[in-house]
This record gives C-alpha cells, structure tokens and sequence, in this order.
C-alpha cells in the first residue's frame, strides 16, 4: 500500500491540509473528501470537460490530474463562483439565456466561459473553437454560445 | 487508479538517478496521455517521477537564429507566446489546435514528443523546421528523433530538456483531425528553408515523415506545381477506422495548396 502524502491545497481561497494516497485523482478529492460536489465525473476519460476546474486561474480536466500534482497550488470549484440566492454574472449569463437544461456539464461550461472571457474571444467562431473540450448532451450548444456571447459583453 | 509510489524530484540529476534505481519507473509531465493510460491500464508504471519542479525545463526565449522552447512548456504557453506568434507562426498556430483548451493547459511539448503518437502534432513541426531536441546529455536531429510508432532514440531514463527551433518566420499547419480526439488524421507542416520548401507529415504513417516530392522546390514554382501529381505509394499510409488511405493520400494531395498559400 502507498503511503499516504500531505499536500496543502488553495481550494476556493481557503487553505487546506490533506492526506492522500498518491493515486487520488483530484476530482475525487474535491467531491469525495471535501464534498464539493458541483464539479461532475462524466466520461472519466477526459473527453467530456465536465469536472473542469480553475488551477492557477486556468481550466484543467480534474478527471485527468493527481491530487498530488497540485500541492501548494490552488484550485477554484464551481462553489466559489456565485451562490443560489447571488449568482455571478457569468451564472446569469447561463440563466438568462437558457445556458443549461439537465445542468449536468454546466459547472464545466461555466469554468471554461470564465476563461474565454479572460482571453478576450469575442466572435462565434472563436467561442464555438474553445468550446471544443465541453459536451453538451441538451441544448445542442446554441443557448451555450449565447450566454457565454451575452457573458463576456456584460462589464 | 491503480497504486503507485510518486516522486517529485528537484533536479534532474536526482529524477535521472531515481529512474535508474526504480523498477519500472515513468516520468510525468502534464499527465495528459499518461493518467489517461494508466487509468485504463494501458500502462502501469510502479513508480511517478513528476518533473513539474524542475526549472531547467521550463521557459521560452530565443538565441541567436533560434528559437529555444523548454520541454516542460505547455502547448497553449506555445500558442500564446509572442516570441514565437511573432517568429514561428506556424509552430503557434499548430499548438493551440492540439486536443481542446483544458488538455493544452496541462499538456507539454516534451511528454508529447517522448510519446511520439504517430498522430501527434509536433512531429510535423520539428521535421519540417528541422529542430533539434536536447536531452539531459545530448543533442539530437528530429530527423533521427522519431523511429516507429511510439519510440524515440531516446534513452529509457533519458530527459528531454528543450527544444529549438530555427526562425522561419515563413510557416504554417494544417490539419483534418478526428473530430473526437483532434488527432490528426492528415497534418502537414510546411516552412520555407533558404527559399526551398520544407514539408512534414503527420498522422498518415506509423511515423512522422518528410514529403520528399515538393521538398525542395523552389519559391517560383509554389503556385503553379501539380500537387495531384504527387506519389506517395511505398509510404506505407494508414488505413483505420478514420480513414482508408485512398482517403489519407487524396487529403495530402488536397490540403497542399491551401497549406502553402497560408505559408507567407
């Protein structure tokens, strides 16, 4: 058995201390030991961007990182982004447009909107481009490309 | 996931004498085919040694007529690095196509290189730019870098630390990919050298190879050479599930002029 390793972790700007065994992939440890649930294992083949997550403010696949790969790091969920009764704009963005039916790869989409944004993408072409690692299995991405449009435009 | 020792050394004389020592040890970089792999137990290594502290690999900058790339840079570092938009334009524009954004956060030019996946990206660049790929002890050609299907010349516990790239600031990629992994089906780099052109491609044949037909043609035949004409019979291509190589060919033959209409 291997021996379990301490790492500290930034997760959501609240510094944490975990034991884990080297083989813990991250998305485990943020649903299974710190039951931030937002981010959803999909494919589990890093194909489907639902358990995208921000490290060092950009998006990663947490299906497809060890734990142990981001010690001293740090790592933004869906759970800091905006809350039920305070969503974030870019969470607005989604509502307002019917980003989302099921929800399920929602948290994903949302991570990768934040990025988009922060690359300044503008045009249809380029949104629809770096969309490319997030499945959508309900809208048929029209709703998705309209609110992540909708979301970078707003201030 | 299965269970495995990890390592992460500080130096790479500390990661090289731990690879030796261990028993079947792999070096991890941005994880990005490997996790993958070992998670679907493709490869099962006993022991990580992840060289994500090893400053020597990283970095970007240019040296004299070259530009040098660390191996440890991602692909979208490569994408976005102006030093090499502004130099290399075709090595940038051919990064921020690999696979989606997630995976070229976290994926790096020197884990791809070592896995050497005949429908890999890179290869197509360094052939065509004639790169070299430095290792912890030595330098060696892309020519003779990539043998077959997943093997390199290197060394087992061997350490890609850069790469470098002459400036051509004439370049550019093409690629028609699998639309689920987007891995190339058909990429083709195509640089200009001392006025002559330089072509590689990728993802047609078990490896990465020159397409010694236009090589070499100079720059007033570009625009009205036959691409049509071109014999590619005895390069062994590639017919999967993708594409039959009647298909493959017939890209090559296609991709061409729009490839090298793109190259100034």
């Amino acid at each position: 058995m291997s021996d379990k390793i301490l790492l500290t972790i930034n997760i959501n700007n609240e510094k944490i201390n975990l034991n884990v065994e080297p083989r813990t992939l991250l998305v485990d440890v943020l649903r299974n030991k710190l039951n931030l649930t937002g981010t959803h294992i999909g494919c589990d083949t890093s194909q489907c961007g639902s358990c995208i997550v921000l490290l060092e403010n950009k998006c990663v696949k947490s299906c497809s990182l060890l734990a142990i790969q981001c010690d001293n790091k740090s790592i933004k969920t869906i759970e800091s982004i905006g809350k039920e009764n305070n969503l974030s704009n870019v969470q607005k963005a989604f509502k307002d447009n019917h980003g989302l039916q099921c929800g399920f790869c929602t948290p994903g989409f949302i991570m990768t909107a934040i990025e988009c944004k922060k690359n300044n993408l503008s045009s249809e072409e380029e949104i629809r481009d770096f969309l490319d690692g997030n499945f959508c299995r309900c809208t048929g991405y029209q709703n998705i490309v309209k609110s992540i449009t909708s979301f970078i435009k707003m201030p | 996931m299965y269970q495995f020792e990890y390592h992460k050394p500080l130096s790479l004389t500390a990661s090289i004498e731990l690879f030796k020592k261990l028993e079947f040890p792999k070096y991890l970089a941005g994880g990005m085919t490997l996790l993958p792999s070992m998670k679907q137990k493709l490869s099962s290594p006993t022991d990580l040694i992840d060289l994500q502290n090893i400053d020597e690999l990283k970095g970007i900058y240019k040296s004299k007529d070259n530009i040098i790339v660390g191996a440890f840079s991602a692909h979208n570092e490569i994408a976005n690095s102006l030093l090499i938009k502004n130099n290399i334009k075709g090595l940038s524009y051919l990064a921020s196509k690999i696979a989606d954004n997630a995976v070229r956060n976290c994926g790096t030019i020197g884990g791809s290189i070592c896995n050497a996946d005949p429908a890999a990206d890179y290869p197509a660049a360094l052939l065509s730019l004639e790169a070299t790929i430095n290792t912890n002890n030595r330098s060696i050609p892309a020519k003779d870098f990539f043998i077959d299907m997943f093997e390199t010349k290197l060394e087992s516990y061997e350490i890609v630390t850069s790469i470098t790239f002459p400036i051509r600031s004439n370049s550019f990629y093409l690629k028609f990919s699998s639309q689920a992994s987007k891995y190339a089906i058909i990429g083709i780099f195509a640089c200009i050298v001392n006025d002559k052109l330089s072509v590689s491609v990728t993802g047609a044949a078990n490896k990465v190879f020159h397409l010694e037909e236009v090589n070499n043609l100079s720059l007033n035949k570009l625009s009205t050479y036959d691409y049509n004409k071109i014999n590619l019979e005895g390069m062994n291509i590639n017919s999967d599930i993708h594409a039959s190589s009647k298909y493959r060919v017939s890209l090559i033959k296609n991709m061409l002029p729009k490839l090298i209409e793109n190259i100034f």
